[in-house]
């Protein structure tokens, strides 16, 4: 598996130029990380190109992986069948020195690359991957090996084929939503669509938090059936009982109920800021997800669950509301300063949803 | 008219009007919106000609374009739906501040039709107070200044 194999473009280059110094011994080798994997694994391949010229060679970044994937760089099959680059293909300006890195003679390079946010891995499936990339401006031109390199640079660099075995995530049926065996875009699983290039092991996270959501707005609802005017609950959250009030929150919290069981979301997963997540409150039903949301736990405060149903509360065919106040102790402040603003307040609805600790 | 409130943590409020922060020992940050000709492109800039530096928490700020409600405009006394993100957030971080050191004069664009639908004719443009605590040691320790920049009418 990793013994290294020279490049089809380096037997072209040696035929043409037999003993020159130029540059074009690239050798790419592919490690798994596993040999099999289930859906809620992420699948990364440890990329190494090594420079086997007794020169160096200057290597544009874009094809290496060296500031994240920003071009498709392998290709993927499935049983056999092709799996589309789902990632972004960046538009760019003409390359400057600084895209290029320089390899020494005998050096090499390593990077991780995850695979599952970038082609779609749903199905079960063998599947074969292989390192793959050319272009024109591949390798730095050198003076008076323009051609030769660009010629080389499409010849491009190919690494042997390494596979493995991929459990996909079973269609649940009934509540299934989405087009069976569709596997193009993101992919869409129980009525949710994926974009922004989710890993599998964030959809994992996704569904999880998903789940939590419709607990605790199923619990939400029904405690506010219940018409306990002396909530405690409902006063730490949304302060002094008023009927128009709490018809107001019971109102929203069947709402975010029926919006989160009966409308098709799409989650994106491009967010790299460390914040929770975001949405256009104009723009039902995508939650864009940021870092925090990764780390934070299922359920309970500001958990997974709890961040979609703060989402959620945005969305103006939803409840409608606002970021007023941030965070738990803010949020118990409005209910006693103002519960006029609370019951419109994001956060206050998500830690009323949240429940913890327990005040019922 | 611009009006400027110190909040002092012992729960006492002071109300300084313009002319005293003028004629006092300290003055403080200030804040203007201006418009770019017939443009709904408007420039933030946040000016302090105090000795004294002071930290502000940038969510909710003209430097938080367009994560949070903060812009607020009204044509003929109507709202006009702001369309921006909304963004959930932890606790804030030092990141999350910006410092404005004695002196300093900082400016930021905000590109209106990036959050609202606006149509020829005459808008009022608010935003929120902005809150500012001095930084390190100072008389105004502990205390904390709620900027509120004067409204503007723009033309498109
Ligand atoms: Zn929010």
């Amino acid at each position: 598996m990793s013994t290294k194999k020279a490049l089809s473009a380096i037997a072209v280059a040696t035929a043409l130029l037999s003993g020159s110094a130029l540059a074009d011994g690239i050798n790419a080798t592919l490690e798994m990380s596993q040999q099999d994997y289930k859906n809620s694994d992420n699948v990364v391949v440890k990329v190494t190109l090594t420079n086997e010229e007794h020169v160096p060679v200057k290597l544009l970044k874009w094809y290496t992986a060296a500031d994240g994937v920003e071009e498709s760089l392998f290709k993927v099959t499935a049983n056999g069948e092709k799996r589309q680059y789902l990632g972004a293909h960046y538009k760019r300006q003409a390359p400057t020195k600084d895209d290029y890195i320089k390899l020494k003679s005998g050096e090499s390079i390593s990077y991780d690359v995850e695979l599952s946010s970038l082609y779609d891995m749903s199905s079960t499936a063998e599947y074969e991957i292989s390192y793959d990339v050319s272009s024109l401006q591949l390798f730095s031109p050198n003076p008076g090996q323009a051609k030769k390199l660009a010629r080389l640079g499409i010849e491009g660099i190919h690494s042997q084929p390494t596979s493995f075995y991929l459990e996909g995530r079973e269609l649940k049926q009934g509540t299934n939503k989405g087009k069976p065996g569709g596997g193009d875009g993101g992919g869409e699983i129980d009525g949710v669509t994926f974009t922004g290039r989710c890993s599998n092991s964030q959809k994992t996270d996704i569904l999880a938090g998903l789940d939590a959501a419709k607990e605790m707005s199923a619990d939400a609802n029904q405690h506010l059936n219940g018409n306990n005017s002396n909530s405690l609950r409902y006063s730490t959250w949304f302060g002094d009982y008023n009927s128009s009030r709490w018809n107001t929150v019971s109102n929203n919290f069947s709402k975010i109920d029926s919006a989160l069981n009966n409308e098709s979301l799409t989650i994106d997963c491009s967010c790299k800021k460390k914040y929770f997540a975001y949405v256009y409150p104009t723009q039902p039903y995508k939650i864009y997800m940021c870092g925090a949301f990764w780390s934070a736990p299922t359920t309970g405060t500001d958990s997974k669950g709890g961040t979609i149903i703060h989402e959620m509360s945005h969305f103006n065919v939803v409840a409608g509301t606002d970021d007023i106040v941030y965070g738990q102790s803010g949020a118990k402040s409005l209910a006693v300063s103002n519960p006029a603003q609370a019951i419109q307040n994001a956060d206050s609805h998500e830690y009323f949803a949240e429940n913890t600790p327990n005040l019922n | 008219m611009k009006k400027v409130i110190i909040l002092m943590l012992a729960a006492s409020i002071i109300y300084l009007s313009p002319l005293s922060a003028k004629a006092g020992a300290i003055m403080f940050p200030q804040c203007k919106l201006t418009q770019h000709g017939n443009e709904a492109r408007l420039l933030f800039t946040l000016h302090n000609p105090s000795e004294q530096s002071w930290r502000f928490l940038q969510w909710k700020t003209p430097f938080d374009a367009w994560f949070s409600e903060f812009v607020h405009i009204t044509h003929q006394g109507v709202q006009i739906p702001y369309e921006g993100a909304l963004m959930k957030r932890g606790e804030p971080d030092k990141e999350d501040y910006l410092t404005l050191n004695a002196g300093d004069n900082i400016q930021v664009e905000l590109e209106l039709t990036q959050a609202f639908k606006l149509n020829n004719g005459e808008y009022t443009v608010e935003i929120s107070p902005i809150l500012l605590t001095p930084l390190a040691e100072s008389k105004l320790k502990n205390s904390t200044l709620e900027l509120t920049c004067p409204k503007i009418q723009i033309n498109l």
